[in-house]
């Protein structure tokens, strides 16, 4: 049995869609967060200077994964193709589900003349799939440069929160 | 995990061979679970050879689990994935709030286990009397390395939690009652297409109030919307957990919001 596996771009219609999937990589997730998420993602800063979330679907049109991608202007690379909130559920068989996620990422990035391909794993439930990180060095990819993180204390009516944790920039 | 609920069927199997071997109808014929399960076309194991068969029953055990009783909880350590192959399951998450949300309903030929670090994301109840084997999530995994298209077959199977849960924002997105209560009868007249069934008998292994829980409606409103679309002709109540689509055409029609 062949599976039919297609990336096809998220959009205003199958955001509620792909809400299940969202919510099974991070717990708690409440729909309007996702959508007050994702929303300003879907719209590019400018034709030039593409993003958006990317999804994989069945033959069905069951949304099975997804990552979000910016194409950004980078000093070293000239172009690089920054993927993150990469969500792709434990599935038995997943491997396969894997390889489509990596592919149409790469040619996403092919398409839009990037040098590089950024893949960040934020925590949590990404981050433990050990797995998908084994995969993605198969595919050629290698931990790169330091990222450092520090969550800020919110000061009431400064941080853009409205109070849902949702952290909002102009 | 509620193992109590469960009845291991593999002993069950040998018995039923040796009443066969008894009877001296086939002597020396070996009847697998697998050989007379119903489910088999439609399931992960389809495409199996005989010998992947095998090899994949090795690390399989038959569980027969009662109405209304655990299959495993929300947050379990993840040890297992199920097959169904009798019978109806319904999946659900508790909410912050204490409440429950129904986010799908899975039947015979449908996989069960989808995970969040390692422990189940949902919670899986069965509604009737259900039949499901049961292999252990890494043994599975290994023998996916050996058996290449077993994975992708596997794929396609796991995912029915998942397509279930988006079947129900589809839903969720209809405007009235009953548009919604229709594409929940459509949704399961093509899920019986889908098993070999025919599309025009609907079974409704569960309860109204599961109904409404999954539609985000009350108990009372969909029993209303049942009745009225009774009344309309469009279907017909055969009895408590069977319903005939009378007027296929219209239903659609309902259900696309005309």
């Amino acid at each position: 049995m062949v599976v039919t596996l297609t990336p096809r771009f998220l959009d205003r219609r199958t955001i509620d869609k792909a809400y299940p999937l969202v919510r099974n990589i991070v717990p708690g997730m409440t729909a309007a967060r996702w959508t007050q998420f994702v929303r300003p993602h879907l719209v590019p800063r400018s034709p030039d200077w593409p993003r958006g979330v990317m999804t994989i679907q069945n033959a069905a049109g069951y949304i099975l994964s997804l990552f979000a991608f910016e194409v950004r202007a980078d000093l070293h690379e000239s172009r690089i193709f920054h993927m993150d909130h990469i969500m792709i559920p434990n599935l038995p068989g997943r491997g396969t589900l894997w390889a489509s996620t990596i592919g149409a990422a790469e040619r996403l990035a092919e398409m839009n003349g990037c040098r590089a391909i950024w893949a960040e794993f934020r925590g949590g439930a990404e981050r433990s799939d050990t797995d998908l990180l084994t995969s993605l060095e198969r595919s050629g990819y290698a931990p790169a440069g330091v990222r450092h993180f520090k969550r800020l204390e919110v000061k009431s009516g400064r941080a853009g929160d409205g109070g849902d944790g949702v952290t909002r920039s102009a | 995990m509620h193992s109590s609920a469960f009845r291991d069927d593999t002993n069950g199997a040998m018995s039923r061979f040796s009443l066969v071997a008894r009877a001296g109808a086939h002597p020396l014929h070996l009847v697998a679970p697998c050989d007379t399960c119903r489910a088999r076309e439609f399931s992960a194991c389809a495409p199996l050879t005989g010998e992947e068969q095998k090899r994949l029953a090795a690390i399989m055990r038959t569980l027969n689990v009662e109405p209304h009783s655990p299959i495993f909880d929300e947050a379990d350590p993840a040890e297992y994935v199920f097959n169904i192959t009798a019978g109806a399951v319904k999946v659900y998450k508790l909410l912050g709030d204490g409440r429950r949300q129904i986010t799908g309903f899975l039947f015979a030929g449908d996989f069960l286990g989808l995970t969040h670090n390692e422990a189940y994301a949902y919670s899986a109840e069965a509604l009737v009397p259900t039949k499901l084997c049961r292999f252990p999530r890494r043994r599975l995994e290994a023998l996916l390395v050996e058996i290449p298209h077993l994975e992708q077959r596997l794929l396609v199977m796991a995912s029915h939690e998942l397509a279930a849960a988006q079947d129900q924002m589809v839903l969720l997105g209809r405007k009235s009652a009953r548009e919604r209560v229709v594409s929940f009868i459509l949704m399961l007249s093509n899920s019986a297409i889908r098993h070999g069934r025919p599309g025009d008998l609907v079974f409704l292994p569960m309860s109204r109030s599961d109904i409404a829980d999954y539609l985000g409606l009350t108990t009372e409103t969909v029993s209303r919307t049942v009745t009225l679309l009774r009344k309309q002709e469009l279907i017909e109540l055969i009895d408590d957990k069977r319903i005939r689509l009378s007027k296929m055409s219209t239903l659609r029609e309902i259900a696309e919001g005309f």
